[in-house]
């Protein structure tokens, strides 16, 4: 069945029109046809799955041809914004989904900034884009009517320069438009390329750039904030509590709002748990905690209309030794890219990693696979794998960062080593580099890990990383307070927490899969209402808002009722579609595990020296996990849900 | 460095930027019959300015060490240096 018929069979379903209060449509986008399809999700599929993530997920579902490839144009794309985005404190975010050309697996990544917003704002909560357009275009839907525009004037150009070039004919991002676009390294179906929501912003993981690259899309610009967003009920007083509550929690209050992530640098470092030289080791200098970026902060900023504003800013300028060009100044770095381009790469400058991290943004690079496919070749230079045969001319010598430079440029042209690094973890399977390069590898279903933390100490850490949907990624179910002492002393607390026994040691295997499940169903609701995941509950703070509070503004805002019980078992429903889709990709139990290095090489310094994953523990780790999830051994849903899941999603 | 009197320990700490903006008053030293790292959290409740003893966002570490579970009954010695961390993992 083609995706034209996929998407006839699907519209018969949906409705005709809007079917609760602030709901915006759903466009089908046909890019080589020009044709644009509209419906409403029904209300029983958002009483399901809610919106964002969930919705995105039902589509894929029922959209996708698991006998094409990623890059087909038959394979959709699917943006979608949260059922709450822009109708909840912090709540700016929204997910793009498919099939990623990347790792093989599903594609699902969030991002915050405008774009999603101005989604609801302009009543659209979902946009489906197949076909690949016939010369390079951009999308401008403004009111609810979408034009096709040719972008061929704007082909090859950064995120610098496109968004000034947009920005000279269309206002000011963030108040006149939201902007989701494509950079050079996109256009060359870089599998390490994202799609930018914003200076910064990005929808990084799993390769978006390249599958929006493949369908000829530079970008989809929204002007317009005409959308009826009355609620059900009124809602802004529910919501100054819950701006209150999250301002008022200690993680935001004294970290996020102040200095951001590069907070998470310091106590990774201090546990020699810090992913250095590829994981070879765990530890590295001091010089990158965060207080050393102070001289070079001049302020944070955040997403649409979020109160935190988590994001710092960073400027060089007037720094003696440093190059004064358009790089000097910009946005971040989060404690991803600190240690990507920090430890990863054996760079111990701050000026170097906040350059890399501009760059990184320029060129539209996701800074966790970028970053690790570097880190990877490093190693595989060191260990003569690849010589200057392979490299050219490069020095791939730990901590070179003028060759890291050069290296970024190359990988978004696709020119000579850059070719190899823009595909990434596929490196082995096109032929770049010998089967013995996958001994070191930092990756799980294609996807090499997003942060640098070394999870072979905390096990719910290790776990999650080896269960998360879209691969080796810490953000679909991080137990983050796991590192939290005083959370792990209080037993009681804990257990009421994640609703079962997790062990206060975060070292012991006992229960973790417990902590996992947990952060897995709250984080995929939050992805689903369009929660900045920093804000959820569970992801770094006990506080903040989550169930209750979703629940709440279900009811006020859309009339959904659902109680805290009910959106958990949605986050888990969300989780189990996910590994339906996955499943018809090939994914089984045997993909729910961790690199090779993290079960057979120990933790060599620091405090839990010796500390590795046992491969009986993990496994035993692993059935229970399944068990408290409802799956099989081969970690699917257990028969009866799976037929009744499959019958709601309708394929 | 050597207590004072029997029973009071000395103490090298180390706070955070958070709760000590300028550089030069992250380092101190504190005098203290503290024995064990909860007494210590109790007695620095009342020295440090905006330190909540029960709030979850900070971690300590003993020498290097960082303490993630047991904390309150944690021994500390004279000559320790004690260093408390903003303690957050996800982002």
């Amino acid at each position: 069945m083609s995706i034209h018929e996929k998407i006839e069979k699907l519209t018969r379903r949906l409705a005709s029109g809007q079917q609760y209060p602030t709901q915006g449509a759903t466009l089908f986008i046909d890019l080589a046809a020009r044709t644009v399809t509209r419906a409403w999700i029904p209300l029983s599929i958002a009483e399901r799955f809610l919106g964002g993530r969930g919705v995105n997920m039902f589509l894929l579902y029922n959209l996708l041809d698991e006998t094409l490839e990623p890059m087909s144009e038959e394979t959709p794309l699917i943006f979608g914004s949260g059922i709450l985005t822009s109708l909840l404190p912090s709540a700016s975010r929204g997910n793009v989904t498919s099939w990623s050309p990347e790792s093989g697996v599903i594609l699902d990544s969030n991002a915050g900034d405008y774009f999603p917003s101005f989604m609801k704002l302009g009543g659209i909560d979902h946009i489906v884009l197949y076909g690949r357009a016939r010369s390079l275009t951009m999308l401008k839907i403004e009111r609810g009517e979408v034009e096709f525009q040719d972008a061929s004037r704007w082909a090859g150009l950064d995120n610098i320069d496109f968004r000034q070039r947009i920005s000279e004919e269309h206002g000011k991002e963030g108040r006149d438009f939201g902007l989701a676009s494509i950079t050079k390294a996109g256009e060359n179906l870089v599998l390490c390329s994202g799609i930018m929501a914003g200076p910064k912003s990005i929808w990084a993981r799993g390769g978006p750039g390249a599958k929006m690259g493949s369908l000829n899309l530079k970008a989809i610009l929204l002007k317009g904030r005409g959308h009826d967003l009355t609620p059900r009920v009124p809602h802004k007083g529910t919501n100054r509590d819950i701006a209150m509550k999250l301002l008022g929690t200690s993680v935001v209050k004294n970290a996020l709002k102040t200095r951001g992530t590069p907070f998470l640098y310091k106590p990774s470092r201090m546990m020699s748990a810090m992913g250095t030289k590829n994981n070879m080791e765990t530890t590295w200098t001091d010089a990158l905690d965060a207080e050393n970026i102070d001289d070079y902060r001049p302020g944070m900023v955040g997403c649409f209309a979020c109160p935190v504003n988590c994001r710092p800013l960073n400027d060089l300028t007037g720094v003696s030794g440093i190059k004064q060009d358009r790089y000097v100044k910009g946005d971040g770095p989060e404690y991803v890219t600190l240690g990507k381009f920090g430890p990863n790469v054996g760079i111990s400058e701050v000026t170097d990693v906040l350059r890399l991290n501009n760059i990184c943004n320029d060129l539209g690079l996701d800074t966790s696979s970028t970053g690790s496919a570097i880190a990877w070749a490093m190693e595989l230079w060191e260990k003569g794998l690849i010589d200057a045969e392979k490299v050219g001319d490069l020095d791939l010598s730990w901590g070179n960062a003028e060759s890291i430079e050069r290296l970024l440029f190359m990988t978004a042209a696709r020119q000579g080593f850059g070719n190899v690094i823009a595909d990434s973890t596929r490196a082995v399977e096109k032929g770049h580099y010998p089967e013995e390069a996958l001994d070191s590898l930092m990756a799980v279903k294609g996807l090499a890990q997003s942060d640098p933390h070394d999870a072979r100490i905390l096990k719910a850490f290790a776990l999650g990383l080896a269960v998360a949907t879209r691969g080796m990624d810490h953000l679909r179910n991080r137990v983050t307070l796991e590192i939290n002492a005083k959370i792990n002393d209080d037993a009681e607390f804990k257990r009421k927490l994640y609703w079962g026994e997790v062990s206060s040691e975060p070292n012991s295997y006992d229960g973790k899969e417990i902590g996992v499940r947990r952060c897995e169903n709250i984080y995929g609701v939050g992805d689903s209402v369009g929660m900045c995941r920093f804000t959820t509950k569970l992801f770094n703070s006990p506080s903040l808002p989550g169930y209750e509070e979703f629940s709440a503004q279900l009811s006020n805002v859309a009339g959904i009722e659902k109680s805290v019980e009910d959106l958990d078992h949605i986050g888990l429903e969300i989780n189990a579609v996910e590994r339906l889709i996955n499943a018809r990709l090939g994914v089984r139990r045997a993909a729910d595990t961790l690199p090779r290095r993290w079960f057979e090489e120990p933790i060599e310094t620091g405090p839990f020296a010796g500390e590795l994953i046992d491969r009986a523990e993990f496994d035993a780790m692993l059935d229970r996990y399944y068990e408290v999830s409802g799956y099989t051994n081969e970690g699917l849903p257990v028969p009866e849900w799976r037929s009744e899941l499959e019958q709601v999603l309708g394929a | 460095m050597s207590s004072t009197a029997a029973g009071v320990r000395s103490i090298r700490l180390r706070l955070p930027e958070t709760l000590a903006p300028r550089a030069d008053e992250r380092v101190r030293t504190v005098r203290t019959d503290a024995g064990t790292l909860g007494e210590l959290i109790d007695f620095l409740s009342r020295e440090i300015d905006g330190f909540d003893p029960n709030d979850e966002l900070y971690n300590f570490a003993v020498n290097g060490a960082m303490i993630l579970h047991g904390e309150r009954a944690k021994t500390i010695a004279d000559g320790d240096e004690i260093e408390m961390l903003v303690a957050f993992s996800g982002g």
